[in-house]
């Protein structure tokens, strides 16, 4: 891999009696790396840390090759970075314009005609210039997301890290949102969390896979659907060998697990390979 | 005439509703000839462009108190014209431009012209000197108060009055 | 009149250069504003640049947000104009929280008035643990995940936290002071304690600040207001004095404290800047 840019290494997170996060280990480069998990598994606590607002408990954390355990250095990092938290809340009464000039404020534009273009920028980057006037509770969930990933973008930052940007968007909001994302130009690190296979299959270069605060699987795309390689097969019920199955929608039953010989098998997906390894840990959790 | 009142209008409504693309499209439609009469009634071409930016940020302001049909053009051109006297009454520049005298021999096809829009009066103006004309001008046409009129020339207030009397006489006198 | 009268390309050509003569260039004049076909020749023989200048202009000041009126004020003291927004941003710095606070200390200024003997002194009490307590309560809504909506992505940013609070702080301490000082100056008979709210207020606020290093930001201020509304009760009965926390004995303790709020405050103020509260 190419000089990381994120660097996780045995970071650990506690909060009272629940452990988010049990030694994770993984580094991300330039380009697009996706954060696959279920809910519950550690994402955000994994992001929030990458966004330098949370500090782990064990572990090293180097982002943009800085430590922001460091105050100065987390300030550095913190120029260069551009955050989506999964909940971002909004000035109600504020314009879309002006929310995003306000956080631009935060990120020191201090010179008031260079940052309203800069505001105009984002907006339009995300297709809101239209509605720049309009006041935040008059704009749907998905501008409001979109108002969001527009601060996220300011000032070009080097990291970008966003929490499930596309929860609650419908798909064509969802594809206006990865051609948004995959513009990022190749130098720069972009690192979201999903729990959406196809966000991950659309845009992402590398994922890595977290359940339960712990990492399965860190590798690209391609490498987690072979995982299923061979393990997924269509019948026309549930197969009793299967792992996990699901009826289709021309009605066969697709299973993913160990087949069975003679089995019909198919082509695995991305999604295939991630239901593999958080359905197989999910089970041997209930064994044990 | 070919008019498209309802075109205007309804760019105007979109704009009381914050639709910025409408006022574009009234802008790239009434800048042009808005720019080029207030520069026949102030020389300093800078003042014109603020001018014109004020207008349309009022007109962007002010799109939902407008109560007309029909009526935009006039409407912005009474904001502009304002805007504009306001500006010469706090810094007061060079005012009118020396008007063109030399195409006051109006070709009998002009005076055919000019007589089909607005008949034997077009040419009973041309027979007026350029001050009487010019009070004439910012009175009557453009709609101003003697005030305004007075900001906008650079002569006193008296002057604009006495001025509007001999041209209404002479013009009288030329069309009886 | 009924006609077809349009201008002709070249008396047209000649108004844009600027040569028409009076007469006809008037008579073009009375005649754009209805006819939409000579108007859009017009527009196209018009050179494109300077408008588009023009345009961007437009969009520029009518983009720029409009500044309330607290923003306003504040751009009136010289602030400069990016901090104004950020204080402006402040809920405890808008207009109705202010004015929320004018008709508590109203409420109090209007019963010591109206209030004689025992009463009287009771109002007074109030209305000093009023205008004491106010600038804690701005504080509490200052900064903090319940009440910035925008908390967790301000974490994220360079701007920091901790010189933000502060500043927020200050300006809201700032107002309740002006506003208190009006009230006392309502308050009967003008005598000097109707004053001693003054450094209560300013230590308690420090606290709150300090405090606020160790726990959450509401948890901090109602920790310091109902703290200190107990010990102002237990020195009262103790000491027989209604007032006693505000006699000049208790005026030298806020003075400690203020010290001490101060000196937690230089140490620990960047636990403000490094993150969120989990």
């Amino acid at each position: 891999m190419s000089t990381p840019m994120i660097e996780i290494g045995a970071v650990s997170k506690r909060f009272g009696r629940t452990t988010a996060l049990h030694g994770v280990t993984f580094d991300a480069a330039a380009g697009i790396t996706g954060l696959l998990g279920p809910n519950g598994a550690g994402k955000t606590t994994l992001l929030r840390m990458m966004a330098t607002v949370l500090a782990p408990d064990d572990g090293r954390l180097r982002l943009l090759g800085w430590d922001p355990g460091v105050a100065d250095e987390r300030l550095a990092i913190r120029r260069r970075l551009g955050y989506m938290p999964q909940e971002p809340g909004f000035h109600r009464a504020f314009t879309a314009f002006e929310f995003v000039d306000y956080i631009a404020i935060l990120k020191e534009m201090t010179d008031r005609r260079a940052r309203h273009d800069e505001v105009r920028r984002v907006l339009s980057l995300v297709g809101l210039e239209g509605v720049s006037e309009k006041k935040i509770k008059a704009l749907s969930g998905g501008m409001r997301r979109r108002v969001a990933l527009a601060q996220s973008l300011l000032g070009d930052p080097d990291l970008l890290v966003l929490d499930e940007p596309t929860a609650g968007l419908d798909p064509e909001q969802r594809l206006r949102f990865r051609e948004i994302v995959s513009e990022r130009t190749s130098d720069q690190t972009v690192m979201l969390s999903t729990h959406q296979t196809e966000d991950v299959a659309a845009l992402c270069q590398r994922v890595i896979v977290i359940l339960d605060g712990q990492e399965l699987f860190e590798g690209t795309p391609r490498e987690l659907t072979d995982v299923a390689e061979g393990r997924v097969w269509l019948a026309g019920e549930r197969a009793a060998a299967a792992r996990l199955s699901w009826r289709t929608a021309d009605g066969a039953h697709r299973n993913i697990g160990d087949a069975p010989s003679g089995a019909d098998l198919v082509t695995p997906t991305l999604e295939d390979g991630y239901l593999l390894l958080v359905g197989d840990r999910a089970f041997a959790e209930e064994a044990a | 005439m070919t008019v498209r009142a309802d075109g205007d209008d309804a760019l105007l409504r979109a704009v009381a509703q914050g639709d910025r693309q409408a006022l574009e499209a009234l802008y790239r439609r009434h800048a042009p000839w808005l720019v080029l009469r207030l520069s026949r009634r102030c020389a300093d071409p800078g003042l014109v462009e603020e001018v014109v930016q004020d207008t349309f940020v009022a007109v962007w302001r002010g799109a939902g108190r407008y109560r007309g049909t029909g009526e935009v053009p006039a409407w912005i051109w009474g904001i502009g014209i304002r805007r504009l006297i306001d500006r010469l009454r706090r810094q007061p520049a060079t005012v009118m431009r020396p008007s063109r005298d030399d195409a006051i021999v109006v070709s009998a096809e002009d005076e055919v012209l000019v007589g089909v829009e607005h008949g034997d009066l077009g040419t009973a103006l041309g027979r007026l000197s350029p001050e009487l004309r010019a009070v004439v001008q910012a009175t009557v046409l453009d709609g101003l108060t003697t005030k305004e009129a007075a900001t906008l020339l650079g002569i006193p207030q008296g002057t604009v009055k006495t001025r509007a009397a001999r041209a209404r006489r002479e013009l009288r006198e030329a069309l009886a | 009149m009924t006609t077809t009268w349009h201008a002709d390309p070249e008396t047209m050509a000649t108004y844009v250069g600027g040569e028409l003569d009076d007469v006809r260039a008037s008579s073009l004049e009375a005649h754009l504003p209805s006819c939409d076909l000579c108007r859009d020749h017009l527009a196209a023989s018009v050179p494109a640049a300077p408008l588009d200048l023009i345009w961007v202009e437009v969009v520029a000041t009518i983009d720029a947000p409009r500044a309330g009126l607290v923003e306003r004020a504040l751009l009136a003291l010289r602030v400069p104009d990016h901090a104004a927004r950020l204080l402006a941003a402040t809920p405890s710095l808008r207009v109705s929280w202010l004015f929320a606070q004018v008709v508590a200390l109203g409420f109090a200024v209007l019963a010591a008035n109206q209030a004689t003997g025992q009463s009287a002194e009771l109002a007074l009490f109030l209305f000093l643990v009023v205008a004491a307590l106010l600038p804690v309560a701005g504080v509490a809504v200052a900064f903090g995940p319940g009440v910035d909506p925008a908390y967790e992505i301000g974490a994220a940013s360079p701007m920091r936290a901790d010189r933000l609070l502060l500043m927020r702080a200050a300006t809201v301490l700032a107002t309740s002071v002006v506003i208190s000082s009006g009230a006392a100056l309502s308050m009967p008979g003008l005598d000097a304690i109707a004053a001693a709210w003054l450094l209560p207020s300013l230590g308690l606020t420090l606290a709150t600040l300090a405090l606020g290093t160790w726990l959450r930001s509401f948890v901090a201020s109602s920790s310091v207001a109902l703290g200190w509304i107990a010990l102002a009760a237990a020195a009262a009965t103790g000491t027989h004095d209604r007032l006693a926390a505000f006699r000049p004995a208790a005026q030298v303790v806020c003075l400690v404290a203020i010290a001490a709020s101060v000196a937690v405050l230089a140490q620990r103020h960047t636990v403000y800047e490094e993150g969120i509260v989990s």
